[in-house]
């Protein structure tokens, strides 16, 4: 099998992968809202919004044939991986023009009476005993040590290292881009460890303390449904941050081995790493879309014609549907409208911190990486 | 589970709101003595208002002892007092008065007051028979 069958492989299940994602979101949200939108628990079921879904999957099915046709007529003239990423771009930049062109026909719809459904909000007054933050705190811990420890391992071993080490390696494991010796090469993977699977862990924290949205008078069904999607999330976010870590720490002894001459490659092993990643990460998605659903939006039964209330109800501090700012609000994370999982509340300053910080620590990443490559020279 | 629900369209402020809600629980013994309840941090996340609300509501249960706040071990369900003091005795007899006096101005005859105390006093009792069976 060619690299260039590979490529197009992949990027033909990611078409159709990312594709199936699409048409199934609308399919999980909570019962009322629609495209980022609360139109309202009765409107959901009626002939307006059965139009809109029939909209939704025309557009994503366009969406996925014209990306398809993008990158497999550039792989063909000969640029597979140019293709590949071209055609992805089309596929992401295609799918958020349409959810915009949904969100604001969505929004024209919305009823009135949604501004007076988002002065209620409801709370259970349980205390969680579950202790579903417990895998979240061990995540994080092991992450934060093992990028640490990799990293003070990087440091000692520089020494011993040659002029050149090995950055970049093919689907066969074996190094195809050498860098200049120096402290930042040496410990770029490990910095990656530090900021990509340290914060999959923290969001998995976050997620595991997150606002429960929940609907008025249903005796607490919906927190129960909720907590269940919570603490499902939360895992697979831990799971997460731990593939990650063990990708990251891999691939850093890995480097220093073969830099060393103690290995010719990387071998299989970071390749297995990230195919059982993936379907981790799939099969860890799909169930939870399929037996739980947004916010526990499958589990709610009966208490599902209760309307929605507080933040979630609420359009005025919600930009586009997917982004929620409300000052008065004290939650650092909310139940998202449109998607599955959860996202800031940036009317919060520390949620603002955090994603400063985020974007600052993986752009600066990127951006050193690019360096060591020689990309900007 | 058991829930609170608060609505800013009502004239009532939110943390009356929740104290009183609060308050029908802990008498009516649907929360029974020494349960944990949510933090002040938690249930102002939940219902999305700002911690001194929450702070405010539940420092005034503590006041009036269905709550125990304390900071490490979180907030607890106080148990009934065994015994009432005079003081304590006096100003929740002019409680009762004020409240009475309200009814009174609002046009209620005694009948239908004493109906309506004896209802809820049943409704409290109610609620403790039901938790304890």
């Amino acid at each position: 099998m060619t690299e260039t069958t590979v490529i197009n492989f992949f990027f033909t299940f990611r078409v159709f992968l990312l594709g199936g994602i699409l048409l199934a979101y609308p399919r999980i949200s909570r019962k009322g809202l629609m495209f980022g939108t609360y139109l309202g628990e009765e409107q959901v079921d009626g002939p307006v919004a059965d139009k809109l879904m029939r909209d939704w999957d025309v557009g994503c099915a366009l969406v996925m044939i014209f990306s398809l046709l993008v990158g497999w007529g550039i792989s063909l003239s000969g640029h597979p991986l140019r293709g590949n990423l071209t055609g992805t771009a089309v596929l992401i930049l295609a799918s958020i023009g349409l959810y915009f062109w949904m969100y604001g026909k969505t929004r024209r719809l919305a009823p009135a009476g949604a501004a007076r459904q988002a002065m209620k909000a409801s709370a259970s007054l349980e205390v969680d005993k579950s202790r579903g933050d417990r895998f979240a705190k061990l995540a994080l811990v092991i992450c934060l040590l093992t990028a640490l420890g990799s990293a003070a391992y990087a440091t000692l071993s520089y020494q011993a290292l040659p002029d050149r080490i090995p950055t970049l390696a093919n689907l066969s494991g074996f190094g195809d881009e050498l860098a200049d010796k120096s402290f930042v090469a040496v410990l770029l993977v490990p910095s990656f460890n530090l900021v990509f699977s340290v914060f999959f862990a923290l969001m998995a924290l976050l997620v595991a303390r997150a606002k429960l949205s929940l609907r008025g008078g249903t005796g607490g069904r919906s927190a129960q449904a909720q907590d269940s999607f919570r603490l499902a999330y939360s895992h697979i976010l831990s799971g997460m941050a731990l593939f990650l870590c063990l990708l990251f720490t891999v691939t850093s002894l890995e480097m220093i081995r073969i830099a060393r001459g103690e290995a010719e490659s990387f071998g299989l092993s970071l390749l297995w790493i990230s195919v059982a990643m993936i379907v981790y990460a799939l099969f860890s998605l799909i169930r939870i879309m399929k037996r739980i659903g947004q916010g526990g939006a499958r589990l709610e039964d009966g208490s599902v014609e209760a309307p929605l209330s507080g933040g979630l109800a609420d359009d005025a501090h919600w930009l586009l549907g997917v982004m929620y700012v409300d000052r008065t609000d004290p939650s650092l994370m909310v139940e998202s409208r449109w998607g599955i999982g959860y996202t800031f509340n940036f009317g919060n300053p520390i949620a603002v911190v955090l994603n400063v910080i985020y974007l600052t620590a993986s752009l600066g990443l990127v951006a050193l990486t690019l360096m060591e490559l020689g990309l900007f020279s | 589970m058991l829930t609170i629900t608060i609505d800013r369209e009502l004239g009532d402020a939110v943390y009356v709101q929740v104290a009183s809600q609060m308050r029908r629980l802990i008498a009516s013994g649907a929360i029974s003595p020494g349960t944990p309840i949510p933090s002040v941090r938690q249930l102002s996340r939940d219902l999305g208002v700002s911690l001194n609300t929450t702070a405010r509501a539940y420092r005034m249960l503590e006041e009036e002892g269905f709550l125990v706040i304390r900071d490490r071990a979180g907030v607890t369900v106080a148990a009934p007092a065994e015994q009432i003091g005079d003081s304590a005795r006096l100003a929740l007899l002019d409680e009762l008065r004020a409240i009475l006096a309200r009814f009174r101005q609002a046009g209620i005859a005694n009948d239908e007051l004493l109906r309506t105390l004896q209802r809820e006093v049943g409704a409290l009792d109610g609620g403790r028979r039901g938790v304890r069976s």
